[in-house]
């Protein structure tokens, strides 16, 4: 006799479900990589408490103030994004957050902090859904005709949505009041299911509305790598 | 039946993996996660003793505020094409410029490239000029398919640079235009270009010395 559970054509549509789950739970699982790995590298710090906390934080712009390079600044205590370089604020907006959309802020920190309490990331990627061109292609050939250059060159797009992303599962989702058509419906639609269904495992995400002048400077100036200082809400 | 249902199942469950499959196929992927900007190493423990984690502190604050400028500083945005003279806490004046368009010119006969991008990073204003002659380089003459000069006297051009310019090395100035109607759109060789009234408000403002911040 055999068992039912074992009649491997009976249960095929069940077998061929499981594997479907199988292949989509690591989709939707954390950063365990990354947590499991920052468990084993403990940094040398030998206090704990606010006050270094803030050493900490300072720290570690004082090590992004010393390069030449620019890095980016998300301060949910004082509720603004910057852009710095040298310590000095190149581009600042207030974090006017959707708080239907958004996890709350310390939620958010905490994911970001991760477990060692890193308060530097580096951007992990960024996603635009769509743009609008912000010069008109016919003045844009007239330019690009007298200077020869790709008018591709000169065009700047206003973005209407984007996101940015410090890992999988963290994530800055800006969005616009410019109508525009979506860059790829299909890469659109797929990257949404596949956060919707990464969302109950510990997804943190912020939702924020911009200016589109902000948001032009913010998507393009915000680069894969640039470094992200977070400062947690009080 | 049984068979057809057999037979549903198998179907419906080779489209749901075929499904998984364009899934994990067709969803954008993130690059590899990047270098971490600030290492483990950089953050020193703050000692134990109270006296001495205050002192760290106060070292580690000063330091920061040692990099910060102390008074009014250029900001430009070269993806908005915007200028800005601001403090850490507010804009004091902001116009629209014109910078850097990433064009590319590549002489022929030499092989040499230009690629005509604005500078971006940590500068300074290290000269004022009022009236400035603009000295053309080799691209400028290659450009426009002339032959580069011999004589140095005929490289200046006396109109290019409007009334005032301000240098920040390597070359680079902030400078007047004959074209305002390009103004916002990234257009130049790489220095940056203001409007009339605009460059004369800033040229009457900033020092030697005043920081420019350029992303």
């Amino acid at each position: 006799m055999t068992a039912p559970i074992l009649n491997i054509r009976q249960n095929l549509p069940v077998a061929l479900l499981l594997l479907l789950i199988s292949l989509l739970l690591p989709a939707c699982q954390n950063d365990q990589t990354e947590t499991e790995s920052a468990k084993g590298e403990k940094s040398g710090a030998s206090s704990s408490g606010p006050k270094f906390s803030q050493y900490r934080l300072m720290q570690a712009e004082l090590v992004l103030a010393n390069t030449v390079k620019p890095y980016l600044v998300f301060d949910l205590a004082e509720g603004s994004l910057k852009i710095k370089i040298k310590g000095a604020t190149l581009w600042d907006y207030p974090l006017a957050m959707d708080p239907d959309e958004s996890d709350p802020l310390d939620k958010f920190a905490q994911k970001f902090l991760g477990e060692e309490g890193k308060p530097v990331r580096p951007v992990a990627g960024k996603y635009l859904f769509a743009s609008q061109g912000r010069s008109p292609d016919t003045l844009l050939a007239i330019v690009s005709g007298a200077l020869n250059i790709d008018p591709g060159l000169l065009q700047r797009d206003i973005p209407s949505r984007f996101q940015i992303h410090w890992a999988k599962n963290i994530i800055l989702d800006v969005s616009t009041d410019v109508a525009a058509e979506p860059k790829s419906k299909l890469k659109n639609t797929l990257l949404q299911v596949s956060q919707a269904l990464q969302r109950p495992f510990g997804e943190a995400r912020l939702t924020m509305k911009m200016h589109p002048d902000a948001a032009l400077t913010f998507w393009r100036a915000v680069e894969v790598g640039l470094p992200t200082l977070i400062i947690p809400p009080p | 039946m049984k068979k057809f249902l057999t037979r549903l199942g198998v179907i419906i469950g080779l489209l749901l993996v075929s499904v998984a499959i364009l899934f994990f196929a067709l969803r954008p992927k993130l690059p590899p996660r990047p270098e971490e900007a600030v290492s483990d190493s950089e953050f020193a423990p703050l000692p134990e003793d109270p006296k001495l984690a205050q002192k760290e502190i106060q070292r580690v604050q000063r330091s920061l505020a040692k990099l910060k400028p102390a008074s009014a500083y250029i900001v430009i945005d070269t993806h908005a094409n915007k200028f800005y003279l601001r403090t850490e806490d507010s804009v004091l004046f902001q116009a629209v410029c014109s910078t850097g368009s990433g064009g590319e010119l590549v002489d022929s006969l030499t092989d040499r490239r230009w690629v005509f991008n604005t500078p971006r990073g940590a500068f300074k204003v290290n000269s004022k000029q009022t009236d400035p002659w603009w000295r053309k380089p080799d691209w400028a003459f290659i450009e426009e398919g002339e032959e580069i000069p011999k004589d140095p006297r005929e490289r200046y051009d006396p109109e290019m640079l409007g009334e005032y310019a301000m240098g920040f090395g390597d070359g680079y100035f902030i400078h007047g235009t004959i074209y305002k109607r390009l103004l916002g759109i990234n257009v130049t060789h790489g220095c940056v270009r203001l409007g009339d009234a605009d460059l004369k408000h800033v040229f009457d403002k900033v020092k030697i010395g005043t920081p420019v911040y350029i992303f």
